[in-house]
């Protein structure tokens, strides 16, 4: 065991260290011994202590080629490793997932981690479907939170024999012969629930429909129903009319009976169905009327129509198809989950457009979203997953898309000080790299990105032709300038992540670049101080009365996300939610249902809710609460980083981490100080006087601040070339 | 100068105080000597390879991002990295920065690699007569057979070699210390048994001098691998 020798008590009487003065220069090759080990991470090679014995010291030059090397470069990423602490496994970060599932004989179903592990510890699918032929012929891909069934493919009323891999493999129609009667294509399907099979056939006589499974015909079943007009009024017939005691209504049928088309074809309104002859459509109870809004005739239904049902039951089979992950390979996939659709054939934004498919937020649950969308081209927007978090159980392609973004800032300080650019650039630089993994991620997935807690995140810029460059296998760094509004390390998904909360980040950035310490301990806080704003609270205002105004500095980069609230689309304020809080004053209670879908409120374009944006946005990005005083009442509707915070201190939030380091640098060398500090404490492992400091940073602002010259001054050092305490085993 | 750091170091007393005077204005030369602390595990690693051209390798699970489980078992994994962990990698997660404190853990590990590596370079080296990396060679600079009753000189001056390619620390081959570890190779020396290999033809025996000698380097390599000198900087 080793154990510290050389320091209080005793000096060694015996032993090679005995007698030697710790604070006298170390021999030569001794020091290039230390050096490399700092420098590179490995000892001197035997050509280099040759050259050290013929020139008696470690030439600067010496010292200069080592810091030249890449090797450096890799310490250097190390060291700041333990500012940044890239560890993000905890989030799941993934874009749609994806399961590979298969229905055994009992008609129960298997994913492909159970079968290969009899039930235990999971294993991606992503590997073994790629390099197994045998298992991709038994296992097949589908939505991982629904391959059961739990939702697209029918729920409670799912039978086993409705997930896809039970059904034939879904043809594709031709092309080439879009518009012709000749271009018909079946898919199996199941039109009610019950069972029954049925070859639901497809007609591409609309290019946009091309390929198109997803219409499986009772999509909105429980809403849709045909009518028999000759049972006369709809609204006189018994709901419970069943003389032939089929268990069904006499006077209904489902909405896709067959034979309602002179050529025998099947029509259908999602898109298209419609009801046989001698029947007419009808909404059923599935009408909704549940959120409540005001008017001047006081509450009504705010608005009624279709609801999208969880109700689903179909048969869609699969098809091969190769994804982006799969190297070439195709894998056997549902056809709802292949298609690769950019705009989706369900869902339609305020303006009526198709909404494109890379916008669908799969996570939310895709059923209520565009299941016409599948996985999109390539299968972008979905992602092998795993069932568990821990680090070794993930996929291949969740591991490199976390480990991707692990690094970036690393890559980012790797640059900088490469380059021999401004080490604190390092705090505001736009610029930063992409390899495969995260150029598809900005590119086509960061819309469909989440993770535990509903993490989700922002692209670096809306587009960037680079990432249009970069091979998805390709594990290169490739450098391209992020939006201006980014600033270093400070704005990378990691230092979001990590550090979730603007709390957090102003606390880390503080401590380790600024090396400061007011965060770490706080006085007893007075349990009788109920003060609502932390940054008066007893006791918490210690740190807290600098955390909350420092933290506005984050407020556009929402706690617990890696999301960016743009100037353009989150104002300081939001008068609609505003609204929703504290109405015309009188109240002392928020009204949130005056921002959801169909409420009035005056300030919306057209004095009507339209979507569901604004009362997320209301809920979650806005300052709200349940109950408010008059001190809350003035911030209602205020982003919330600035709930009871100055308004003089907004601007803050639009300038951004790169306000705050801007802030800092006008204002004393604490973060000059720091990085010299850092640099000197991990070099020659204690702190440094003041004296040393003050020498320190002048050479480091001599040099530019660039960071291989700071290093190179404290090897240099008289500090640094002592002897020092041994340590002996 | 050398006597005026010389005196201010004699002055630090246990408490880090230097004296009367404020700590924040002595001489930056005189305030406080630099620590040693161990190799991390990444450091161990790359010194055992520069040092006897092997790595220490044995059966363990790795990550593998490509492999169905994201780990498989390898007969020839690297385990330091696989042990990293227990020698102080931080996992950014729990720990956040490197353990280089002196431990148990880390002196078993780093001692069963040590013996691994000598036992493997002394081997390839002194029996074999080749590196099978095709490297110069890292632990002889005499003939294979050379050895104590023939040449005491040229075992001093490989052990003052090494000291210098271990520790880059210059030592006389005729030092005390090299002494010791001469005294060490013959023990080493005594005890080794010559090598007897049924799969070596007759006409191709192992030279049992060399066999002896691999018993001598292979002690002087564990000596002088387990040393502080080598485990820290």
């Amino acid at each position: 065991m080793l154990a510290l020798s050389g320091a209080c008590g005793d000096p060694p009487t015996s032993g090679p260290d005995a007698g030697v003065d710790a604070a006298l220069p170390l021999a030569a090759t001794e020091l290039l011994r230390r050096i490399s080990f700092d420098v590179r991470g490995r000892p001197p090679s035997d050509d280099e202590y040759a050259r050290v014995r013929e020139e008696g010291d470690v030439a600067e030059a010496l010292i200069d080629e080592m810091l030249a090397s890449d090797e450096f470069l890799d310490q250097v990423e190390s060291w700041h490793a333990e500012v940044l602490w890239p560890n993000i496994s905890r989030y799941r970060l993934t874009a749609t997932p994806l399961a590979a599932v298969r229905m055994d004989p009992q008609n129960s179903w298997e994913d492909i981690g159970s079968v290969q592990n009899g039930g235990g510890r999971d294993v991606a699918a992503d590997p073994i479907l790629v390099d197994d032929a045998e298992q991709r012929q038994i296992f097949v891909l589908g939505f991982e939170n629904e391959a059961t069934g739990i939702t697209l493919r029918g729920g409670r009323h799912a039978r086993p024999g409705h997930y896809c891999d039970m059904n034939p493999e879904a043809e594709y129609p031709d092309p080439s012969v879009v518009g012709t009667p000749a271009n018909r294509y079946t898919v199996p399907a199941d039109v009610s629930g019950d069972g029954s099979a049925y070859q639901a056939t497809y007609y591409s006589e609309d290019p946009a429909h091309l390929g198109m499974v997803m219409p499986i015909q009772d999509w909105r079943h429980c809403q849709n129903y045909c009518f028999e007009t000759a049972c006369g009024d709809e609204a006189t017939i018994g709901d419970h009319l069943d003389t032939d005691g089929d268990g069904n209504h006499d006077c209904y049928r489902d909405l896709d009976t067959p034979g309602d088309d002179p050529d025998g074809r099947h029509k259908f309104d999602v898109p298209g169905m419609r009801c046989a002859d001698g029947y007419q459509r009808v909404i059923n109870s599935c009408d909704w009327a549940v959120e409540f809004g005001d008017s001047p005739r006081g509450r009504k239904p705010a608005r009624s129509g279709l609801r999208m049902s969880v109700y689903n039951s179909m048969r869609d089979g699969w098809r091969w198809q190769t994804h982006y992950w799969s190297r070439g390979v195709p894998i056997r996939t549902c056809a709802v989950e292949a298609q690769q659709r950019e705009f989706g054939l369900i869902r339609t934004d305020l303006e009526g457009e198709p909404v494109r498919c890379a916008d669908v937020r799969h996570n939310q649950g895709f059923s209520n979203d565009d299941p016409s969308c599948g996985c999109g081209p390539e299968g972008v927007y979905c992602q092998p997953s795993q069932n568990e978090y821990r680090t070794e159980d993930e996929t291949r392609t969740e591991y490199r898309l976390r480990a991707a973004i692990e690094r970036e800032p690393l890559r980012i300080i790797r640059s900088v000080v490469d380059r021999d650019e401004d080490y604190l650039s390092i705090l505001t630089t736009p610029r930063s790299f992409v390899n495969g993994p995260l150029a598809l991620a900005w590119s086509q997935q960061w819309r469909t990105l989440s993770g535990e807690g509903g993490i989700q995140a922002t692209a670096p810029s809306d587009s960037d032709p680079v990432w249009e460059t970069v091979d998805y296998e390709d594990e290169n760094w490739t450098e391209y300038d992020r939006d201006p509004r980014h600033s270093g390390i400070l704005t990378t998904l990691e230092f979001l992540l990590r550090f979730p909360t603007a709390r957090s980040r102003i606390a880390q950035y503080r401590r380790v670049f600024a090396c400061s310490n007011e965060f770490d301990y706080a006085p007893q806080p007075d349990p009788a101080d109920v003060n609502p704003d932390i940054a008066e609270r007893s006791g918490c205002a210690s740190c807290h009365s600098r955390l909350e105004g420092d933290g506005m500095w984050f407020g556009r980069y929402p706690d617990r996300t890696g999301l960016y609230l743009s100037e353009s689309d989150y104002p300081h304020v939001n008068e609609a939610c505003r609204y929703c809080v504290v109405g015309d004053g009188d109240r002392r209670g928020q009204q949130l249902h005056r921002c959801a879908d169909g409420a009035m409120n005056p300030f919306v374009p057209g004095g009507v809710v339209q979507g569901d944006q604004l009362l997320d946005d209301c809920k979650t990005r806005y300052a709200n609460w349940p109950s408010f005083g008059d001190r809350e009442a003035m911030y209602a509707g205020h982003l919330w980083a600035a709930a009871y915070r100055d308004t003089s201190m907004y601007a803050r939030m639009d300038e951004g981490p790169r306000g705050m380091v801007a802030a800092d640098m006008g204002h004393g060398d604490a973060l000059q100080s720091c990085a010299a500090e850092n640099a000197w404490e991990r070099l020659v492992r204690r702190p440094a006087t003041r004296d040393e400091i003050e020498l320190l940073v002048a050479q480091f602002e001599e040099a530019g601040r660039g960071y291989r010259s700071l290093v190179r001054a404290v090897l240099t050092s008289d500090a640094y070339r002592s002897a020092g305490q041994e340590v002996t085993p | 100068m050398r006597s005026v750091l010389l005196v201010l170091s004699m002055c630090v007393a246990c408490d880090g105080l230097i004296g009367d005077v404020p700590t924040t204005d002595i001489d930056p030369e005189a305030s406080g000597p630099r620590h040693a602390r161990r190799l991390s595990a990444p450091q161990l690693r790359q010194a055992l390879v520069a040092a006897t051209g092997f790595d220490y390798v044995g059966t363990a699970r790795v990550a593998d991002p490509s492999s169905p489980q994201g780990s498989i078992v390898r007969d020839d994994a690297p385990l330091l990295d696989a042990y990293g962990a227990s020698l102080g990698n931080p996992d950014y997660n729990y720990t956040t920065q490197a353990a280089l404190d002196a431990s148990i853990t880390f002196s078993k590990l780093a001692e069963d690699g040590v013996r691994y590596a000598c036992r493997q370079v002394a081997e390839a080296e002194v029996v074999l007569g080749a590196h099978p990396s095709g490297r110069d060679h890292l632990l002889l600079d005499v003939a294979p057979v050379v050895s104590l009753p023939t040449d005491e000189a040229a075992i001093r001056q490989n052990i003052a070699a090494l000291a210098l390619h271990y520790w880059g620390h210059e030592q006389d081959a005729d030092d005390e210390e090299t002494s010791a570890l001469v005294e060490l190779f013959r023990a080493g020396y005594d005890a080794g048994t010559p090598a007897v290999d049924p799969e070596m033809p007759e006409e191709d025996p192992v030279d049992p001098v060399a066999s002896r000698n691999a018993g001598g380097w292979r002690a002087v390599c564990i000596a002088m691998l387990s040393d502080a000198r080598f485990l820290t900087y």
